[in-house]
């Protein structure tokens, strides 16, 4: 196929900015004021100070040149050898990937929410632009996106206990000893083990943030196709599809539409970083595990290992994310070809 | 023959205004027009550029944006369309009038295969038919304007201009609508490709259809059409048989128009048009070379014989 | 500049107001901020001593009743006091121009960086082409949240981590908004002319692609503004929540998370804060749309779909 030569490419100026990323993470630990290995120990004090700083100086290899220091990191990165959390006192890496894909199953539910959602509602507002419909939906949207999703939670949250639900946490705590880990998200591992109670209960729980956290990516999404679907109505082969008398369905969604998914898929990619702000906010909020609970837990240990590894993993999540969707860019668009 | 041609009207027109919605105020892009036009003959619109030809079409077509205002009234086929400040085309579209674009490799789907967009409109148009039979009504209609079948498979954008072309009246003559209406079908076309594209249009007026032609091209309508109208400014400045408009031209922005098709320049005054603020002045006033108090108040569009119309006080004699 | 000039652009922005009525909502909330943050600055109600802490003395002097902590809004405190009884009111005020500042800075730095990079990658040399492609590459990937955190062990919990991380994660958007911008310049042949005609490539960025790039961008930072501001607030309410003392810089999104742990009994602690967020979000966003639809006319027909 044409695209996978592309896909080859990407992927390769992919690899090349994950490296990046390492040596960037590297540079934040080696210019850090002060001693490295002293931020690297997590800032230690009292009378086994001295012997924390030891072990961290041997353990980011400081005698040795710089450009070893940076192959010794980048190797160890390979290896999956992140160092030791000095807040949880795991291997970063055990730490950071059950957060990760905590943080994830949220954020993908919040996807699934809000695409289909957010496109629906958006053709709605192109379509009746400057009509009751369309203000109704870009008064909401714009408040949506203005308001901070943390504070929406907050106010949800509030309103949900004084309703008496307790919808905090993943899960049930009485669950959590039942179920086996297997991918670390409960919906899937509930699903392996083909418990449905665990199943439900994973899944209410984590609607309410998941709703929070799709507001913002589904508002952008209703703006953006407010602004260019009803630019898209206008080109010339959707005038045309109109004048071959297709119905109004098809020629919004398979012609007008259509046109869109490239646009869209640019869109979602980026707000996918986005949202990884509202993920960690609203985990906090609804007392979930997560990236941003831990990082939460992680600032005031000054557990820099882990924190340095989060930089590095969500990095390259991202750029997995981005990769993604330029592909999907590409091959939805017959025109390009490379 | 000619009284049966008059009988059938599929296209009337009764002091029909249309305009675009500005910001606070409305442009009038045609100003009550009065147009018949007999069935299965090969109508042409010619005019210079902004006259309204484009906006006639598209409110014969059903293309009207949605900002677009009108009055008066436009029956096509029978079925009254425009009336007064109201618009309803439905099933109108796709049925009875189809447009064949202007710039044909614009105007299909980049995103879908030829083969899909055939397969679209038609199961759209003929709801009843099954696969097969829509299958073939496609590769006849492949077959008349020439194409190979492998067409098809392709995409709009791996094909020429002539080709979206041809698979545009492809598109046009498998819906087989009652009245088509071509806005400039050959601006951007070599001449073998005007030649080919004129036998096509040719073949759907003998077919007993009826074709509105718009172009800038006179000597194309000439050799193509039957009857021409001629616009000026949102209005219909001159209307008849294309024989008699060509050789005996009444308006003096006719025989202009000639002129300027034989490359003859000399009695073009070049002026710019004025401005449309003042809608009761005859509209090409300012640019005429027979000028006279009475082009103050805007001419009726009279006619001297059964087919041919004129809009002017003071019409060419022509020995 | 001669008044004729002065006069017509006057005119232009008032026309704003006529035309938009977003723009009119949204100029009016940030007016008003803007107003707030100035008088937070200079005064508030009982901020005398660092930021919102009022101390027995001044009280004293002033005849104000005495704070107590966890006050519930009253006549005194309209918005109530926190856990260490400050009156959480003023600390609104002063925290308004911290939020503006910050915005400010973050969308007007990023934009500057951004038109750098975005040139460099795409209208100069081969090799700081590469390099810069990949640097913007490099930052767009880079989560600001974690980044931020990482600033905030190193620098300590001042505004600043979060301004370097966000200005390091904003740029990069800019920069590649700007290179697609310049690579149709490029192509466009009054480009090619001043190419083909001798002129330095400084003379042509300064003179054309600058001018041509610089208001699209504008538009697009203060449409970005609202969603900027929020990510502050976000990263900083984490910061308030992993805080485990009392902080005494007045942000918003710190003060909300602090609040956080006594939001069952003490709501108003978290609520009004992330209630000035949520306005000073909304002006802007308002703002940039309105501009956005002053600048393009067509957005702002009535229309619905008409076959
Ligand atoms: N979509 C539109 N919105 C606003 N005004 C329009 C629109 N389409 C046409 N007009 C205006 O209506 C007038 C007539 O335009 P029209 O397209 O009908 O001219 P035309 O005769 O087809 O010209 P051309 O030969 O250049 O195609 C012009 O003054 C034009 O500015
Ligand atoms: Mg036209």
């Amino acid at each position: 196929m044409f695209s996978l030569n592309y896909i080859i490419k990407r992927v390769v100026s992919a690899f090349i900015v994950v490296l990046g990323i390492l040596v960037l993470t590297y540079i934040l630990i080696y210019f850090s004021p002060g001693n490295p290995a002293y931020t690297w120990a997590g800032r230690p004090r009292g009378p086994r100070a001295e012997e924390a700083i030891k072990a961290a100086e041997s353990e980011l290899g400081l005698d040795k040149p710089l450009y070893l220091q940076i192959y010794i990191h980048i190797n160890r990165f390979f290896k999956g050898d992140w160092g030791i959390s000095l807040r949880f006192k795991q291997p970063v890496i055990s730490v950071i990937t059950r957060n990760l894909v905590a943080s994830l199953e949220l954020l993908i539910v919040a996807f699934f929410i809000a695409i289909p959602l957010g496109i629906f509602l958006g053709v709605m507002s192109a379509l009746y632009r400057g009509y009751l419909v369309d203000k109704v939906l870009y008064t909401i949207s714009a408040l949506f996106i203005s308001f901070p999703r943390f504070w929406i939670a907050i106010l949800l949250s509030v309103f949900l206990q004084m309703l008496g639900v307790n919808l905090f946490g993943r899960i049930a705590p009485s669950y959590m000893l039942v179920i086996e880990s297997v991918s670390g998200s409960y919906i899937i591992d509930s699903i392996i083990s083909g418990k449905a109670e665990i199943f439900i209960d994973a899944l209410i729980r984590i609607l309410p943030p998941a709703i929070i956290v799709a507001l913002y990516p589904m508002s952008l999404t209703v703006r953006v196709l407010r602004y260019s679907l009803s630019e898209k109505l206008y080109e010339e082969y959707v005038k045309q599809a109109i004048s071959f008398g297709l119905p109004r369905s098809r020629v919004v969604y398979r012609y007008a539409l259509r046109g869109m998914v490239p646009a869209i898929s640019q869109l979602h990619g980026i707000t996918f970083a986005y949202s990884i702000v509202d993920v960690a906010t609203v985990e906090n909020i609804f007392g979930r595990d997560g990236i941003g609970s831990t990082i939460v837990k992680a600032i005031p240990y000054n557990d820099y290992p882990l924190i340095i590894g989060l930089l590095a993993l969500t990095g390259i999540l991202f750029i997995v994310v981005n990769t993604i969707s330029d592909i999907i860019q590409i091959v939805s668009d017959p025109r390009v070809r490379i | 023959m000619e009284a049966m041609v008059l009988n059938e009207i599929v296209v009337r027109a009764r002091n029909l205004w249309i305009g675009y919605e500005e910001e606070d105020r409305v442009l009038w892009a045609l100003n009550g027009i009065d147009i018949d036009i007999p069935k299965a003959t090969a109508f042409c619109i010619v005019g210079e550029s902004g006259s309204g030809k484009t906006t006639f079409g598209n409110a014969v077509a059903g293309l009207l944006p949605p900002y677009a205002v009108t009055k008066g009234c436009l029956e096509v086929h029978n079925i009254t369309v425009i009336d007064g400040s109201r618009m309803n085309y439905s099933g109108i579209r796709g049925n009875i009038v189809v447009r064949i674009p202007q710039n044909p490799i614009a105007t299909l789907n980049p995103y879908l295969k030829i083969g899909s967009i055939f397969f679209d409109v038609l199961s759209q148009r003929f709801r009843a038919y099954s696969k097969a039979k829509i299958l073939e009504i496609t590769l006849n209609a492949i077959k008349a304007v020439d194409l190979p079948d492998d067409i098809l498979n392709r995409y709009p954008h791996q094909l020429s201009g002539g080709m979206s072309q041809r698979v545009a009246i492809a598109l046009t003559i498998a819906i087989n609508p009652e009245i088509v209406v071509a806005d400039e079908p050959t601006s951007n076309l070599d001449a073998y490709l005007k030649g080919t594209t004129l036998n096509l249009l040719r073949g759907i007026v003998r077919s007993g259809k009826t074709l509105i032609v718009i172009t800038h091209d006179i000597l194309f309508a000439s050799v193509l059409c039957n009857f021409i109208a001629v616009m000026f400014m949102g209005n219909v400045v001159e209307i008849g048989k294309t024989e008699e408009v060509l050789s005996k031209p009444l308006h003096p922005y006719t025989k202009e128009l000639i002129d300027a098709a034989n490359l003859d320049f000399k009695n073009i005054r070049y002026a710019n048009n004025k401005l449309k603020a003042d809608l009761n002045e005859c509209a090409y006033a300012s640019r005429c070379t027979y000028y006279s108090n009475r082009c103050s108040e805007k001419p009726k569009l009279s006619y001297i014989n059964k087919s041919h119309g004129v809009a002017c006080w003071n019409p060419l004699k022509n020995s | 500049m001669n008044s004729r000039i002065v006069e017509g652009r006057l005119t232009a922005f008032l026309n704003l107001f006529k035309i938009s009525r977003k723009f009119s909502i949204g100029f009016t909330i940030m007016v008003i901020m803007a107003i707030l943050s100035i008088i937070g600055f200079f005064n508030t109600p009982y901020h005398l001593e660092g930021w919102g802490i009022v101390t027995e003395e001044t009280m004293k002097r002033q005849g104000l009743p005495p704070c107590l902590p966890f006050n519930c809004p009253n006549i005194n405190h309209v918005f109530g006091t926190d856990d260490m009884g400050r009156d959480l009111f003023s600390r609104i005020l002063v925290g308004a121009h911290l939020a503006l500042i910050q915005t400010v800075a973050i969308v007007f730095i990023s934009i500057a960086l951004g038109i750098i990079m975005g040139i460099a990658a795409g209208y100069s040399n081969m090799v700081i082409e590469k390099i810069s492609t990949y640097l913007i590459e490099l930052l767009i990937v880079i989560p600001s949240m974690v980044l931020a955190a990482a600033l905030v062990t190193i620098i300590g919990r001042g505004i600043q981590s979060v301004v370097i991380a966000l200005i390091a994660t904003w740029s990069p958007w800019y920069a590649r908004l700007t290179y697609i911008l310049v690579r149709q310049l490029r192509e466009l042949d009054f480009i090619k002319i001043c190419e083909a005609m001798g002129f330095t490539k400084t003379y042509t960025i300064f003179r054309h692609i600058i001018p041509n790039v610089a208001p699209i961008i504008f538009v697009e930072g203060i449409t970005d503004s609202g969603s900027v501001l929020i990510e502050i607030a976000s990263i900083n309410f984490l910061i308030g929540v992993a805080s485990l003392t009392s902080i005494d810089l007045p942000d918003w999104g710190m003060i909300v998370g602090y609040g956080i742990r006594y939001i069952r009994t003490f709501w108003w602690i978290s609520f009004f804060p992330g209630l000035f967020i949520a306005l000073t979000a909304l002006g802007l966003i308002l703002l940039g749309d309105g501009l956005t639809e002053a600048l393009s006319p067509w957005l702002r027909r009535r229309w619905r779909l008409w076959f």
